[in-house]
Protein backbone atom coordinates (compact mmCIF):
# COMPACT_ATOMS: atom_id res chain seq x y z
CA UNK A 1 0.00 0.00 0.00
CA UNK A 2 1.25 3.13 -0.89
CA UNK A 3 0.45 6.33 1.27
CA UNK A 4 -0.11 9.84 -0.22
CA UNK A 5 0.17 13.31 1.55
CA UNK A 6 -3.53 13.46 1.32
CA UNK A 7 -3.56 10.22 3.96
CA UNK A 8 -1.37 12.30 5.97
CA UNK A 9 -2.58 15.15 6.24
CA UNK A 10 -5.77 13.38 6.92
CA UNK A 11 -4.78 11.66 9.57
CA UNK A 12 -3.32 14.66 10.87
CA UNK A 13 -6.17 17.02 11.37
CA UNK A 14 -9.48 14.59 10.91
CA UNK A 15 -12.58 15.28 10.46
CA UNK A 16 -13.80 16.24 6.67
CA UNK A 17 -11.83 17.44 4.04
CA UNK A 18 -11.03 17.41 0.54
CA UNK A 19 -7.82 17.22 -1.67
CA UNK A 20 -5.41 15.47 -4.89
CA UNK A 21 -3.33 13.10 -3.63
CA UNK A 22 0.09 15.07 -3.30
CA UNK A 23 -1.77 17.64 -0.82
CA UNK A 24 -1.07 20.43 -3.13
CA UNK A 25 -4.55 21.87 -2.77
CA UNK A 26 -6.91 20.68 0.21
CA UNK A 27 -10.01 22.18 1.55
CA UNK A 28 -10.28 22.03 5.09
CA UNK A 29 -14.53 21.51 5.22
CA UNK A 30 -14.21 21.56 8.74
CA UNK A 31 -12.18 24.64 9.62
CA UNK A 32 -9.17 22.31 10.91
CA UNK A 33 -5.88 24.21 11.49
CA UNK A 34 -3.22 23.16 8.05
CA UNK A 35 -0.45 21.29 9.30
CA UNK A 36 3.42 21.91 8.47
CA UNK A 37 5.22 20.06 5.94
CA UNK A 38 7.30 18.94 8.72
CA UNK A 39 4.70 17.34 10.54
CA UNK A 40 2.91 15.70 6.95
CA UNK A 41 6.28 14.22 6.08
CA UNK A 42 6.46 12.53 9.67
CA UNK A 43 3.37 11.09 9.77
CA UNK A 44 3.78 10.12 6.10
CA UNK A 45 6.57 7.52 7.86
CA UNK A 46 4.81 7.26 11.09
CA UNK A 47 1.90 5.66 8.50
CA UNK A 48 4.27 3.47 6.63
CA UNK A 49 5.97 2.42 9.71
CA UNK A 50 2.81 1.48 11.06
CA UNK A 51 1.66 -0.65 7.87
CA UNK A 52 4.72 -2.47 7.60
CA UNK A 53 4.95 -3.46 11.15
CA UNK A 54 1.16 -4.80 10.74
CA UNK A 55 2.05 -6.80 7.78
CA UNK A 56 2.03 -10.42 10.03
CA UNK A 57 -1.89 -9.48 10.68
CA UNK A 58 -2.93 -8.97 7.61
CA UNK A 59 -0.80 -12.29 6.07
CA UNK A 60 -2.47 -14.35 9.44
CA UNK A 61 -5.98 -12.72 8.39
CA UNK A 62 -5.87 -13.89 5.02
CA UNK A 63 -5.34 -17.61 5.86
CA UNK A 64 -6.89 -18.05 9.54
CA UNK A 65 -9.82 -20.81 9.50
CA UNK A 66 -13.16 -18.85 8.82
CA UNK A 67 -15.27 -17.30 11.98
CA UNK A 68 -17.85 -19.75 10.26
CA UNK A 69 -15.35 -22.65 11.01
CA UNK A 70 -14.64 -21.39 14.27
CA UNK A 71 -17.93 -21.16 15.42
CA UNK A 72 -19.17 -24.89 14.23
CA UNK A 73 -15.84 -26.42 15.62
CA UNK A 74 -16.59 -24.72 18.75
CA UNK A 75 -20.51 -25.56 19.32
CA UNK A 76 -18.94 -29.33 18.03
CA UNK A 77 -16.69 -29.13 21.15
CA UNK A 78 -19.54 -28.30 23.21
CA UNK A 79 -21.58 -31.16 22.32
CA UNK A 80 -18.57 -33.65 22.77
CA UNK A 81 -16.07 -33.50 19.72
CA UNK A 82 -13.29 -31.86 19.83
CA UNK A 83 -11.81 -33.05 16.82
CA UNK A 84 -12.95 -30.01 14.93
CA UNK A 85 -11.18 -27.76 17.49
CA UNK A 86 -8.11 -29.13 17.48
CA UNK A 87 -8.03 -29.08 13.82
CA UNK A 88 -8.37 -25.46 13.75
CA UNK A 89 -6.02 -24.41 16.83
CA UNK A 90 -3.43 -26.50 14.65
CA UNK A 91 -4.03 -24.41 11.50
CA UNK A 92 -3.96 -21.03 13.38
CA UNK A 93 -0.44 -22.03 15.53
CA UNK A 94 0.81 -23.32 11.84
CA UNK A 95 -0.38 -19.47 10.53
CA UNK A 96 1.34 -17.76 13.95
CA UNK A 97 4.67 -19.65 13.24
CA UNK A 98 4.45 -19.27 9.01
CA UNK A 99 3.70 -15.46 9.92
CA UNK A 100 6.02 -14.02 13.13
CA UNK A 101 4.95 -11.33 15.02
CA UNK A 102 6.97 -8.42 14.55
CA UNK B 1 -40.04 43.50 -58.26
CA UNK B 2 -41.44 40.74 -60.00
CA UNK B 3 -39.29 36.70 -59.20
CA UNK B 4 -36.19 36.42 -61.29
CA UNK B 5 -36.14 33.22 -62.65
CA UNK B 6 -32.78 31.51 -64.22
CA UNK B 7 -33.65 28.42 -65.39
CA UNK B 8 -32.49 25.99 -68.15
CA UNK B 9 -34.55 24.42 -70.82
CA UNK B 10 -37.14 22.22 -69.67
CA UNK B 11 -35.01 18.86 -71.09
CA UNK B 12 -33.67 16.02 -68.42
CA UNK B 13 -29.55 16.64 -68.03
CA UNK B 14 -30.04 20.27 -68.71
CA UNK B 15 -28.13 22.29 -65.55
CA UNK B 16 -28.12 25.88 -64.52
CA UNK B 17 -24.07 26.37 -63.47
CA UNK B 18 -22.72 28.65 -61.23
CA UNK B 19 -19.40 29.48 -60.99
CA UNK B 20 -16.71 31.22 -59.68
CA UNK B 21 -13.56 33.01 -60.67
CA UNK B 22 -11.61 30.05 -61.52
CA UNK B 23 -14.17 28.20 -63.65
CA UNK B 24 -15.06 26.19 -60.75
CA UNK B 25 -18.92 24.86 -59.87
CA UNK B 26 -20.01 26.93 -57.04
CA UNK B 27 -24.01 25.79 -58.18
CA UNK B 28 -25.06 23.06 -60.17
CA UNK B 29 -28.96 22.44 -60.81
CA UNK B 30 -29.78 18.92 -61.52
CA UNK B 31 -33.07 17.90 -63.21
CA UNK B 32 -35.15 18.14 -59.46
CA UNK B 33 -32.43 20.52 -56.43
CA UNK B 34 -29.04 21.63 -56.67
CA UNK B 35 -25.49 20.75 -55.96
CA UNK B 36 -23.46 23.42 -53.81
CA UNK B 37 -19.77 22.61 -54.05
CA UNK B 38 -16.35 24.90 -52.50
CA UNK B 39 -18.29 26.96 -50.46
CA UNK B 40 -18.04 28.58 -47.16
CA UNK B 41 -20.94 29.25 -45.10
CA UNK B 42 -21.10 32.25 -43.06
CA UNK B 43 -21.94 32.21 -39.10
CA UNK B 44 -24.58 34.17 -39.51
CA UNK B 45 -26.24 31.17 -41.67
CA UNK B 46 -29.21 29.72 -40.27
CA UNK B 47 -29.36 26.10 -39.89
CA UNK B 48 -32.17 23.50 -39.25
CA UNK B 49 -33.47 22.50 -35.34
CA UNK B 50 -31.89 19.63 -34.96
CA UNK B 51 -28.66 20.06 -36.72
CA UNK B 52 -25.72 19.09 -34.43
CA UNK B 53 -23.53 22.16 -35.45
CA UNK B 54 -20.32 21.66 -33.10
CA UNK B 55 -18.66 19.20 -31.14
CA UNK B 56 -16.62 19.60 -28.22
CA UNK B 57 -14.65 16.97 -27.28
CA UNK B 58 -12.66 16.54 -23.66
CA UNK B 59 -10.11 14.37 -22.15
CA UNK B 60 -8.45 15.78 -18.46
CA UNK B 61 -5.49 14.13 -17.77
CA UNK B 62 -4.22 16.93 -15.29
CA UNK B 63 -6.77 17.70 -12.59
CA UNK B 64 -5.13 14.41 -10.90
CA UNK B 65 -6.75 11.73 -8.44
CA UNK B 66 -9.12 13.58 -6.17
CA UNK B 67 -10.17 12.56 -2.10
CA UNK B 68 -13.36 13.54 -1.16
CA UNK B 69 -14.49 12.98 2.43
CA UNK B 70 -17.21 15.04 3.29
CA UNK B 71 -20.90 15.33 2.52
CA UNK B 72 -20.04 18.88 1.02
CA UNK B 73 -20.46 18.43 -2.61
CA UNK B 74 -17.33 19.38 -4.16
CA UNK B 75 -16.18 19.87 -8.28
CA UNK B 76 -14.58 16.93 -9.24
CA UNK B 77 -13.89 18.18 -12.78
CA UNK B 78 -14.49 20.71 -15.46
CA UNK B 79 -14.76 21.66 -18.87
CA UNK B 80 -15.26 25.13 -20.41
CA UNK B 81 -16.49 25.82 -24.16
CA UNK B 82 -18.16 28.79 -26.09
CA UNK B 83 -21.80 28.49 -25.60
CA UNK B 84 -24.81 30.27 -27.84
CA UNK B 85 -27.57 31.43 -26.36
CA UNK B 86 -30.46 29.73 -27.40
CA UNK B 87 -28.77 26.45 -28.60
CA UNK B 88 -28.75 23.16 -26.47
CA UNK B 89 -26.04 21.32 -25.42
CA UNK B 90 -26.02 17.56 -25.05
CA UNK B 91 -23.64 15.81 -22.73
CA UNK B 92 -21.89 12.58 -22.56
CA UNK B 93 -19.00 11.92 -20.39
CA UNK B 94 -17.21 9.16 -18.04
CA UNK B 95 -14.93 9.60 -15.43
CA UNK B 96 -13.58 6.63 -12.73
CA UNK B 97 -14.47 6.70 -9.34
CA UNK B 98 -14.27 4.84 -6.50
CA UNK B 99 -15.82 5.00 -2.97
CA UNK B 100 -14.20 3.03 0.39
CA UNK B 101 -13.97 3.37 3.97
CA UNK B 102 -11.24 5.73 5.09
CA UNK B 103 -11.84 4.85 9.23
CA UNK B 104 -13.80 3.07 11.32
CA UNK B 105 -16.14 0.19 11.07
CA UNK B 106 -18.98 0.64 8.65
CA UNK B 107 -21.21 -0.53 5.91
CA UNK B 108 -21.08 1.89 3.28
CA UNK B 109 -18.82 2.11 0.15
CA UNK B 110 -20.34 4.61 -1.73
CA UNK B 111 -20.60 7.91 -3.19
CA UNK B 112 -22.67 10.59 -4.62
CA UNK B 113 -21.74 11.45 -8.36
CA UNK B 114 -23.80 14.78 -10.01
CA UNK B 115 -22.85 16.81 -12.89
CA UNK B 116 -23.97 20.30 -13.30
CA UNK B 117 -23.75 23.37 -15.67
CA UNK B 118 -23.16 27.25 -15.27
CA UNK B 119 -21.77 30.13 -16.26
CA UNK B 120 -19.34 30.92 -13.21
CA UNK B 121 -15.90 30.05 -13.51
CA UNK B 122 -15.03 26.75 -11.86
CA UNK B 123 -12.53 24.72 -10.37
CA UNK B 124 -11.94 21.09 -8.95
CA UNK B 125 -12.64 21.33 -5.51
CA UNK B 126 -15.02 24.02 -5.23
CA UNK B 127 -18.02 23.41 -3.03
CA UNK B 128 -20.33 26.13 -5.05
CA UNK B 129 -22.08 24.49 -7.50
CA UNK B 130 -24.84 25.73 -10.57
CA UNK B 131 -27.35 24.23 -12.42
CA UNK B 132 -28.08 20.68 -11.45
CA UNK B 133 -28.46 17.92 -14.41
CA UNK B 134 -27.98 15.07 -13.38
CA UNK B 135 -27.15 12.97 -9.60
CA UNK B 136 -27.09 9.82 -8.47
CA UNK B 137 -25.49 6.98 -5.11
CA UNK B 138 -22.78 4.62 -6.71
CA UNK B 139 -21.49 1.80 -4.53
CA UNK B 140 -23.17 -0.84 -2.14
CA UNK B 141 -23.90 -1.11 1.21
CA UNK B 142 -22.65 -4.40 3.35
CA UNK B 143 -24.39 -6.73 5.41
CA UNK B 144 -22.80 -5.36 8.38
CA UNK B 145 -19.27 -3.01 9.40
CA UNK B 146 -16.39 -3.99 7.72
CA UNK B 147 -13.31 -2.15 8.82
CA UNK B 148 -10.81 -2.91 6.03
CA UNK B 149 -11.23 -0.30 3.02
CA UNK B 150 -12.78 -2.74 0.54
CA UNK B 151 -12.84 0.05 -2.63
CA UNK B 152 -15.20 -0.49 -4.55
CA UNK B 153 -14.48 0.77 -8.74
CA UNK B 154 -17.17 2.16 -10.99
CA UNK B 155 -17.25 4.48 -14.11
CA UNK B 156 -19.53 6.94 -13.66
CA UNK B 157 -21.06 7.41 -17.25
CA UNK B 158 -23.15 10.23 -17.19
CA UNK B 159 -24.96 12.34 -19.74
CA UNK B 160 -27.57 15.45 -20.27
CA UNK B 161 -28.35 18.48 -21.55
CA UNK B 162 -29.12 22.19 -21.46
CA UNK B 163 -30.06 25.09 -22.99
CA UNK B 164 -27.61 27.89 -22.83
CA UNK B 165 -29.21 31.12 -21.63
CA UNK B 166 -26.89 32.87 -22.70
CA UNK B 167 -23.54 33.73 -25.32
CA UNK B 168 -21.06 32.87 -22.86
CA UNK B 169 -18.35 30.79 -22.07
CA UNK B 170 -20.20 27.82 -19.75
CA UNK B 171 -18.78 25.09 -17.58
CA UNK B 172 -20.22 21.78 -17.48
CA UNK B 173 -18.16 19.81 -14.65
CA UNK B 174 -18.96 16.64 -12.37
CA UNK B 175 -19.08 17.13 -8.01
CA UNK B 176 -18.75 14.30 -6.08
CA UNK B 177 -19.62 13.69 -2.37
CA UNK B 178 -19.47 10.86 0.36
CA UNK B 179 -21.26 9.96 3.95
CA UNK B 180 -18.60 11.97 5.98
CA UNK B 181 -15.33 12.04 7.32
CA UNK B 182 -15.21 8.50 7.66
CA UNK B 183 -15.83 7.80 3.97
CA UNK B 184 -13.73 8.26 1.18
CA UNK B 185 -14.97 8.86 -2.67
CA UNK B 186 -12.30 9.03 -5.59
CA UNK B 187 -12.72 11.04 -8.81
CA UNK B 188 -9.93 10.17 -11.22
CA UNK B 189 -8.34 12.58 -14.18
CA UNK B 190 -4.90 11.72 -14.87
CA UNK B 191 -3.02 9.71 -18.26
CA UNK B 192 -4.28 6.50 -16.85
CA UNK B 193 -7.56 7.20 -15.94
CA UNK B 194 -8.69 10.56 -17.82
CA UNK B 195 -12.12 12.06 -17.67
CA UNK B 196 -13.89 12.61 -20.61
CA UNK B 197 -16.51 14.32 -22.22
CA UNK B 198 -18.68 15.38 -25.59
CA UNK B 199 -20.77 17.73 -25.53
CA UNK B 200 -22.98 18.40 -28.74
CA UNK B 201 -24.14 21.66 -29.83
CA UNK B 202 -27.60 21.36 -31.28
CA UNK B 203 -29.82 24.03 -33.11
CA UNK B 204 -32.63 24.87 -31.07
Amino acid sequence: MTFTRFDAMSSLVGGQLAGNDNGTKVNYIDKQTPPSDAEIDAELKRLEDEYKANEYQRSRASEYPSITDVVVALAEKEEGDSAMWDDITAKRQAVKTKYKKG
Amino acid sequence: MPDLIIKPTNTSGNKLILQDQAGGAVLTTADSGATAANVTLASTTTFPAGKVNNVFRFSDTSTATLNIQTATVTVAGVFSFSATSGRHYVIAGSQYMSPYRYSGSHDRRYQRNAIYWGTTARTSLDTTVDTLIFAAWMGQTFASGESSEAPAFYAFSYNGSFTAGSTATHYVYTAISSNGADDRARAYSDATYPHTAVIFEVMP
